[in-house]
């Protein structure tokens, strides 16, 4: 979390206008990603804007009031390893609800969701139609954990780019896959 | 219409006729045939080497059952003949062509009492049939097309004089027996034809009679066996109406020849 | 003793679908509305739910207590909504067609699709803004860790896990508690006030015994709940008729608030205030159970006192009792089971299959047939609506010819419905199971196809699912499966280079089919005991025989009978994949195709690339379920028996029988399209047959197909099975009707338990599917229910068409 570290010192209005442009900056990032054929690094960008989010957005951080929770969501190829941590996070001067992004994979998880890689996780998350199952038997994903968790991340997700105003996503996003 | 309820029919492979537009091409000749269907053929060779095809693109027609396999597949479907009041009929081909073979098969379904129906062209042996099974037949379709023996002759391959005989000798048995006519544009259903028809049936007093409509689909199952279809018969159904006037023409006809007394 | 049947079969005639507009008004204007009502999730019932549990969290109240205020509170607090001029008062949710949503179980499985829901594309269903925020922030948080599921992860977390893999069983406990028959006739007669007198009494009687005096203290809490709304739908009925000027609807208003002021608290004494109390029961069970296959029974039997009185009384008219049924029919089908989009694929189409059954034996065993049959038949041949599930019991000995083509016609008139059932068979396998002859002669339909003596059998018909293509791939393939990873799933049972005989083979079947079978029961069992923890059911209890008299729920096994069952899907596709292993790779007489299993294996793998005579030879030469050849008939029979066998010593948490079936819902063509090639030369993704009907498309002729099904050993499948057989349309002429109706009773002299129809041409269901406003209300039956056409998912509407079309007057089969 060194972009927040480094906001440490700034005043609270400041802070705010910065994590803005940090925003902007990834939704951009956002859009060449989905643009681009991979997919690899949607999910880290995504999380990492969701845990902004939450810091500038007082609706979207309802979405977490007191919500302990940690993901894994990883690939079998092994080139994606991200954890969501869900937790008071110290945030604009004060304990809030929030989460924390690392690229690590961490231990004890609520909920695990391997996929085959960066598309199937892609189509998966965000796609206008989802097919899990279809997704589970070819053993493009799998889940262990519980699911309600699972359920409820998808739909965090799903609020993303449009708070972001990335319009179209998952018309985009299914012109990848 | 092969006869009341739910019924199994046997069709027999060989006919002393060759009607031009006959719906059951494949039953004309006395031996096995192939039907080619080439869109399903992959080339696996096995017809080459002289083993069986298993895709759909050689279909044989005709196979030989002994009398005592046929029954028993025929008894198979006893409990819907029971239900519906149906039974069995035999078709063609000529079924009465095959007296000797279904003396073999008849006498076992009557034993069960099983309904028996026959279709046939009309020219057979009388004296055979009345010999063996005849008096097991509950119900006989008897096909009437055209009167004109010369015509008969040069269409069908055969003179009608003993198809005619024939007709008139069912009548006087204690047997049901149908005459039915297939409405083959201008072959039989014109008015000379069906006048004729008329008197013919006038005479004998039968007023009832059943109608068959043209089928084209046997001008695809022609191809599929490598012969020739018939130009001058239409490729596709004839029109209900067209049926149906003929058919009144027919009626008509009929009521108004007197019958002989 | 029926004295009237030809006196009002005549005036029946006289409606037909033609004329409804003008004979039936109000029917035909209800029908119209059906027809354009979108289904939208109704979040009230989880709303009061959710927000009493959360409030009695740590107020250590007796779960069954607790849970009957939840129930309650809904059912005093939830909208009296009046939607159209429907005679009967009661709606299973707020919404015109609704659909309810059940945190306990599977709800929280819209949570990604809060937000379009709406507007997906496969069967939307409406969800306001408002509703979505109440859900994410209100409903759902309370139940992350409580649902049913995650319950049963606690505990069993590995036999879960399998479950979520969904291709090797799955255990509808996760969704569902119902699948049973109520008994609606104890509440006609005793009336809810009986009911609850009755539960206080024995709440007194049996203070000291905690669990008794818990369960009856409970069910007096859900009786109120019910006398709660009843009173509620009266008091706002009343209010309408007020303000309505309309003399003909203010009429109805005050029809409806009278007979929900004395119904179902008293005992009815009309018709009318009979289907409107059975319907605000019904309501009620869906309250606290979800929206599935909870029956309203044998109709023409329960409600037949109250018809009979008062039509000789010459105080109900013909037209007046179908108008009431009809509009009984219309408040049935004004719910739907919320999908989320995943499970469409595989789900997608079904309504909530409340089954209705008409016809039979009595509980002596006579005729059963009666005046009321014949009018549920006509309002079944006019309104051919999704739900109810409409069935006909048939008893060829003692059941009228008349009533056996009064059926018939009605299907070849509406196309799909009614089923029909084969009392001989059914009766005979019930009583094997365990039941009496007079309660088994009293059997009820139950969802799509199962069987139980309606009001005394728990059923809980749809615990199991077993998939059989998932046995088979473990029997070829050293017991690994494709989603379980590289080791055996449960045992190693053999490479396919192991097997030197077709019976080495078939006991590694048996073998992953009894692993599966155990592994199934132990989750459902777990499942079942969960219920028992956080779901007891004390209102369903009270409406049932057996719980009143033990003091103990349902779900612990208060029922007379309390069997569970198992249904399994690709049964054809496997039975033809076997008959094909022993007939190539098992028969060294056969001359034409010879190929070692591992070959085989290896050829199923590859998807028959490379193999295109061997698929061809498995296609059109092969053995055949379905036809009669010896080794399909003896591998079809065999199969049956092992399915019963490896059931049949189990118990299930209540003490119950296993009860063994073949339907399939939509499953089969889903999960026919997620899965690989098969031995019967089935390519991969491509839909497996339904039910027990033999493979679409092979060669075979209609009694020969009947014949394969028929010569099945009923006392293997007490649960019933679906056969699904396509005519083409025909003339509805006399002639046909009988034939129609003489291949069925043909059938079940032969021994067939169940078989339904869809008199329908593969050229209409192409057009159908390829051009879906050309056909917008196409009513066809599915695997055991009615469906939309249009509402069913690809996969489906291709299984429908590719289903084997046979020509009626002639028995053939028609390829497509």
């Amino acid at each position: 979390m060194d972009f927040l570290k480094s906001l440490e010192g700034y005043s609270e209005k400041l802070q705010k206008t910065m994590i803005k442009n940090r925003l902007k900056k990834l939704k951009a990032e956002i859009e060449t990603e989905v643009a681009g054929e991979a997919l690899d690094k949607l999910l880290f960008l995504l999380l990492k804007a969701m845990g902004l989010l939450f810091l500038v957005d007082k609706e979207y951080r309802k979405n977490i009031k007191d919500f302990n929770a940690t993901y894994v969501i990883c690939s079998r190829d092994k080139k994606i390893d991200v954890s969501a941590i869900f937790k008071k996070v110290h945030g604009l001067f004060s304990e809030k609800d929030g989460m924390e992004v690392r690229d690590v994979i961490v231990e004890n998880p609520t909920t695990t969701v391997t996929f085959r890689d960066g598309k199937a996780m892609a189509e998966f998350l965000l796609s206008g139609n989802p097919d899990v199952i279809a997704g589970m038997l070819d053993n493009q994903l799998s889940v262990s954990g519980n699911l309600n968790y699972l359920f409820k991340f998808v739909y965090l997700l799903w609020l993303i780019p449009e708070l972001l105003g990335i319009n179209d996503f998952k018309e985009r996003l299914s012109h990848q896959s | 219409m092969d006869g009341p309820g739910i019924r199994t029919t046997v069709f027999f492979k060989g006919c002393p006729l060759s009607c031009p537009w006959c719906h059951n091409p494949e039953s004309q000749a006395y031996f096995a045939e192939t039907l080619f269907f080439p869109d399903a053929c992959i080339r696996c060779g096995n017809c080459d080497q002289g083993k069986a095809c298993h895709t759909l693109a050689r279909r044989i027609i005709g196979k030989p059952y002994p009398p005592e396999q046929l029954v028993k597949i025929l008894l198979q479907d006893r409990s819907y003949y029971e239900t519906s009041g149906g039974g069995v009929t035999f078709s063609g081909g000529e079924a009465l062509g095959f007296t000797g073979y279904l003396s073999r098969v008849i006498p076992a379904l009557k034993d069960e009492k099983i309904h028996i129906a026959v279709q046939t062209c009309g020219y057979f042996d009388y004296n055979q049939l009345s010999s063996t099974i005849l008096p097991m037949i509950d119900l006989i379709y008897f096909d009437l097309k055209i009167m004109d023996d010369e015509i008969h002759t040069r269409l069908l391959g055969k003179s009608n004089r003993i198809i005619l005989e024939n007709f008139s000798r069912l009548l006087e048995q204690d047997i049901d027996v149908r005459p039915r006519i297939p409405l083959i544009p201008h072959l039989v259903a014109n008015s000379k034809n069906l006048d004729a028809l008329a008197v013919f049936l006038s005479k004998h007093r039968v007023k009832q009679c059943e109608f068959l409509y043209y089928n084209p689909g046997a001008r695809e199952k022609l191809i599929r066996l490598n012969r020739e279809p018939v130009d001058d018969l239409p490729e596709k159904p004839v029109p209900m109406a067209e049926n149906n006037a003929w058919i009144d023409y027919f009626k008509q006809k009929i009521k108004k020849t007197p019958g002989r007394g | 003793m029926y004295d009237k049947i030809d006196e009002i079969r005549d005036k029946l005639k006289g409606y037909t679908p033609g004329n409804m507009k003008e004979s039936l008004p109000l029917l035909d204007s209800l029908l119209e509305l059906h027809h354009t009502a979108k289904a939208a999730v109704d979040i009230e019932r989880a709303r009061y739910m959710t927000a009493h549990l959360k409030q009695t969290e740590d107020q250590n109240i007796p779960m069954p207590v607790r849970r009957a205020q939840a129930v309650s509170s809904y059912l005093s607090r939830r909208k009296v909504c009046f939607h159209d001029h429907n005679m009967l008062g009661g709606a299973t949710t707020g919404k015109v067609l609704g659909a309810p949503l059940y945190p306990e179980f599977f709800g929280l499985g819209i949570w990604p699709e809060l937000g379009n829901i709406s507007t997906r594309t496969e069967n939307p269903q409406l969800l306001d803004k408002k509703d979505a925020d109440i859900l994410n922030f209100e409903v759902f948080p309370y139940w992350m860790e409580k649902s049913i599921s995650e319950e049963v992860r606690k505990v069993d977390p590995y036999r879960q896990s399998l479950l979520e893999k969904m291709i090797i069983y799955t255990v509808s406990k996760a969704a569902t508690i119902s699948h049973t028959t109520p008994c609606y006739e104890l509440v006609l007669q005793k009336g809810i006030n009986g009911i609850l007198e009755e539960a206080t009494q024995k709440q007194a009687e049996y203070g000291e015994d905690e669990e008794k005096s818990d369960f009856y203290h409970s069910v007096r809490i859900a009786m109120e709940g019910i006398l709660d709304y009843a009173a509620n739908i009266a008091r706002e009925a009343a209010q309408k008729a007020d303000q309505e000027t309309d003399p003909k609807r203010k009429e109805n208003f005050q029809r409806i608030a009278r007979i929900c002021e004395k119904v179902p608290a008293h005992p009815a004494e009309t018709y009318h205030e009979a289907v409107n109390a059975l319907w605000i029961c019904q309501v009620a069970v869906f309250a606290e159970n979800s929206n599935m296959a909870i029956n309203p029974g044998r109709l023409d039997q329960i409600l037949y006192p109250y018809f009979i009185r008062e039509y000789k009384a010459g105080k109900l008219s013909v037209e007046d009792a179908l108008n009431i049924t009809g509009c009984l029919w219309f408040k049935i089908a004004d719910n739907v089971n919320l999908v989320p989009e995943a499970a469409e694929r595989l789900f997608g189409g079904a309504g909530a299959v409340p089954a209705v059954t008409l016809g039979g034996v009595d509980r002596d065993g006579n005729d059963a047939v009666n005046e009321l049959t014949y009018l549920l038949l006509k309002i079944t041949e006019l309104l051919p609506i999704r739900d109810p599930n409409v069935n006909a019991r048939f008893h060829p000995e003692k059941n009228p010819v008349a009533y056996r083509n009064e059926v018939s016609r009605v299907i070849l008139t509406n196309k799909a419905i009614p089923a029909f059932f084969n009392d001989v068979e059914n009766i005979n396998t019930l009583v094997n199971q365990g039941e009496t002859l007079e309660h088994a002669r009293d059997y009820a339909v139950i969802g799509c196809v199962e069987l139980g003596s309606q009001g005394r059998d728990y059923s809980a018909s749809s615990s199991i699912f077993m998939m059989m293509y998932t046995i088979l791939y473990m029997a070829l393939h050293n017991g690994r499966t494709k989603v379980t990873g590289d080791a055996p799933l449960w045992k190693a049972t053999g490479n396919p280079e192991d097997f030197t005989t077709f019976e080495q083979f078939w006991d590694a079947y048996g073998e992953q089919t009894r692993l599966m079978a155990e592994n199934a029961v132990a989750l459902n069992n777990t499942y079942g005991e969960k219920h028992q923890e956080f779901l007891p059911t004390p209102l369903l209890s009270a409406l049932f025989k057996g719980p009143m008299d033990k003091g103990r729920d349902l779900i612990r096994g208060g029922a007379v009978y309390n069997s569970s069952g198992v249904t399994h899907i690709g049964f054809p596709d496997v039975c033809d994949s076997i008959c094909a292993i022993k007939d190539i790779c098992f028969n060294e007489s056969n001359s034409e195709m010879c190929l070692s299993l591992t070959e085989l294996v290896r050829a199923v793998d590859n998807n028959f690339k490379g193999y295109e005579l061997l698929e061809a030879y498995l296609k059109n030469t092969a053995p055949k379920y379905g036809t009669d050849h010896p080794v399909a008939v003896e591998i079809s029979q065999r199969l049956i028996k092992l399915g019963y066998e490896v059931f049949n010593g189990q118990k299930n948490y209540r003490g119950g029988n296993y009860r063994v079936a073949y339907w399939t819902m939509t499953n089969h063509a889903g999960y026919g399209s997620v899965t690989g090639a098969l031995p019967s030369g089935r390519k991969a993704n491509v839909p497996f047959s339904s039910g027990i009907t033999p493979v679409s498309q092979i060669d075979t002729q209609l009694t020969a197909s009947l014949d394969a099904v028929a010569a099945l050993n009923s006392e293997h499948t007490p649960g019933a099975y679906a056969l699904n057989m396509k005519y083409s349309p025909v003339e509805c002429s006399r002639e046909n009707v009988d034939r129609f109706g003489s291949i069925v009773q043909a059938y079940m002299n032969n021994g067939g338990q169940q078989v339904q129809f869809n008199i329908q041409d593969y050229e209409t269901l192409t057009e159908a599917r390829d051009y879906p406003d050309r056909h917008p209300h196409l009513l066809v039956r599915v695997s055991g229910y009615s469906a939309y056409f249009n509402t069913l998912n690809k996969a489906m509407k291709d299984e429908l068409i590719m289903r084997s079309q046979y020509n009626l007057p002639s028995g053939k089969f028609v390829p497509l």
